[in-house]
């Protein structure tokens, strides 16, 4: 359970931080995408016999930047990007998973996420990967704002754009990755979307959003991991209720503060 | 307004796949211009001020910038993003700092200061942690005209800078721009089709139909007769002050 809670909570703080950046430039979808790619790289490793986060990180890190070069150069849609790119991925998953049979059971616990599952080399993966990107986004926070507020100004004022939307590309991949034991390959998306739209609710700055996103992911995770090792139930889909639990009950009352009020 | 050249742009040429956005243009912006850009919808005006800061590449001809230019831009339609995006004023303006910030960029008790200083410059201190999304279009517009002055550009670049602005609005902006231009020499590049309202503040204007058709003053740009049709035709033209002759 200790593992479970240390893995969660790097795990909420790396997903919600980048999920601001992501949802607000309105290219959230790509955990979404970037799940089912990781459904992939998962298959790859149980097929292979190898490691399968291990396999699973420059597949989805490598996807994610590809995503990103076919939006920019090949002038497609990010929505069409991720979505081409990701029905190849499933589709690519699901053929290796039939074909090695024998892996099947292994891959739920990758589909929905297992406390139970999580291994001494997950917990030490996830310290490191969500310390790279925790730090990274810190030393880079007012090139990335400035980007994700207005792109054309930013690079204006001389802010490498392109350079850093692949390093967001990175560190999404790298983020998507190491959620996947806690709340599995389906659901990771949920982690990089629910913490900001449930902190946007409270009306505050940028920094002050991050912050609330970051508290809410932190407190949803810790909440889902107990409950779900308490009745024993998927801990992935049990963070997710959680925290679609919390953005509707603040949705709600903003709802009759306005009612009330106006 | 001096003869030291700060824009040199020869021959240039930009296509979007076939259609010529902007087809073979020349001319220079000396230190201090104040020039209004203009032309009907499409004419390439935007096109044009894109490939002066480097958003868009020539595909003939050359753009060349004399020593370091620190541009102050306000972009079209302004991205005031959506109501809902959440940042303050303050963080929007500190985007404007970026520019001359060296790896790894922090925000400095000067910084701050700098930020404070230029809102109360532009009459807005009282705004720095509202909402920017919580504002009115015509504070949005001077909290963006300060997001480009924070750090002290040299040319100040303005895309269509009034259009969601009201008449009183639109004056007030402008006698902003003017005290920068005058006061502080910055050169000032204005995209707009207003010329009404801004005809009075410029020191030139460039008519742009894909070619530059006009480069000259404000009074020569009203008496061309070639340009009848656009002078002649436009909404505003009975209002005071508008090419009197």
């Amino acid at each position: 359970m200790m593992r479970a809670v240390i893995v969660g909570v790097m795990v909420a703080i790396s997903t919600s931080f980048i999920g601001s950046f992501l949802v607000l430039k309105k290219f959230s979808m790509i955990g979404h995408g970037l799940s089912h790619v990781a459904f992939a790289g998962i298959a790859i490793g149980l097929w292979l016999d190898q490691a399968p986060l291990l396999v699973s990180i420059p597949v989805v890190v490598g996807v994610s930047v590809f995503i990103l070069k076919l939006n920019q150069n090949v002038q497609l849609h990010g929505d069409a990007a991720i979505g081409l790119t990701a029905a190849f991925a499933m589709a690519l998953g699901t053929v290796l998973a039939s074909i090695g049979g024998g892996f099947n059971v292994d891959l739920f616990s990758y589909l929905f996420g297992s406390i139970l599952a999580i291994r001494q080399v997950d917990l030490y993966l996830s310290v490191v990967f969500s310390l790279i990107v925790l730090i990274t986004i810190i030393i880079f926070y007012h090139d990335l704002f400035a980007m994700t507020y207005e792109e054309e100004f930013a690079k204006v004022s001389g802010v490498k754009t392109s350079n850093l939307n692949t390093l967001l590309a990175v560190l999404t991949g790298l983020a998507v990755v190491i959620g996947i034991r806690v709340i599995g390959t389906v659901l990771i998306s949920s982690l990089i979307i629910f913490p900001t739209v449930i902190a946007m609710q409270f009306n505050k700055g940028f920094k002050g959003t991050i912050i609330i996103a970051v508290f809410s992911s932190v407190l949803s995770v810790l909440v889902g991991l107990i409950v779900s090792f308490k009745y024993d139930l998927p801990s992935g889909s049990t963070i997710v209720i959680v925290n679609a639990a919390v953005f509707f009950t603040i949705y709600l009352y903003n709802s009759f503060r306005k009612l009330r009020f106006n | 307004m001096n003869d030291t050249p700060l824009i040199t742009v020869d021959g240039l040429t930009v296509k979007f796949q076939q259609f010529e956005a902007l087809k073979d243009i020349s001319f220079t912006i000396n230190k201090g211009d104040f020039v209004a850009i203009v032309g009907a919808n499409g004419s390439g005006k935007t096109t044009l001020i894109k490939t002066l800061m480097g958003l868009l590449r020539p595909d003939k001809g050359s753009v060349s910038i004399v020593g370091d230019m620190h541009p102050g831009y306000l972009p079209q339609n302004t991205a005031v993003q959506e109501r809902f995006f959440p940042s303050t004023v303050e963080e929007v303006v500190s985007t404007g700092l970026m520019a001359k910030k060296k790896f790894p960029k922090f925000l400095s008790a000067s910084d701050r200061k700098r930020i404070r200083e230029t809102l109360k410059f532009m009459k807005i201190p009282h705004l720095l942690k509202k909402r920017i999304g919580t504002l009115s279009g015509g504070q949005q517009q001077r909290v963006l005209l300060a997001r480009a002055l924070v750090g002290n550009p040299d040319v100040l670049i303005l895309d269509e800078p009034t259009s969601a602005l009201d008449q009183n609005m639109r004056g007030h902006f402008f006698d902003v721009v003017r005290h920068l231009h005058e006061t502080h020499g910055i050169t000032v590049l204005l995209v707009t089709h207003d010329i009404v309202s801004t005809g009075e503040y410029v020191n030139r204007v460039l008519y742009l139909e894909q070619t530059l058709r006009f480069d000259g003053t404000f009074d020569a740009f009203c008496e061309d007769p070639e340009l009848s049709p656009f002078v002649h035709t436009h909404p505003l033209k009975h209002r005071e002050g508008w090419c009197q002759h």
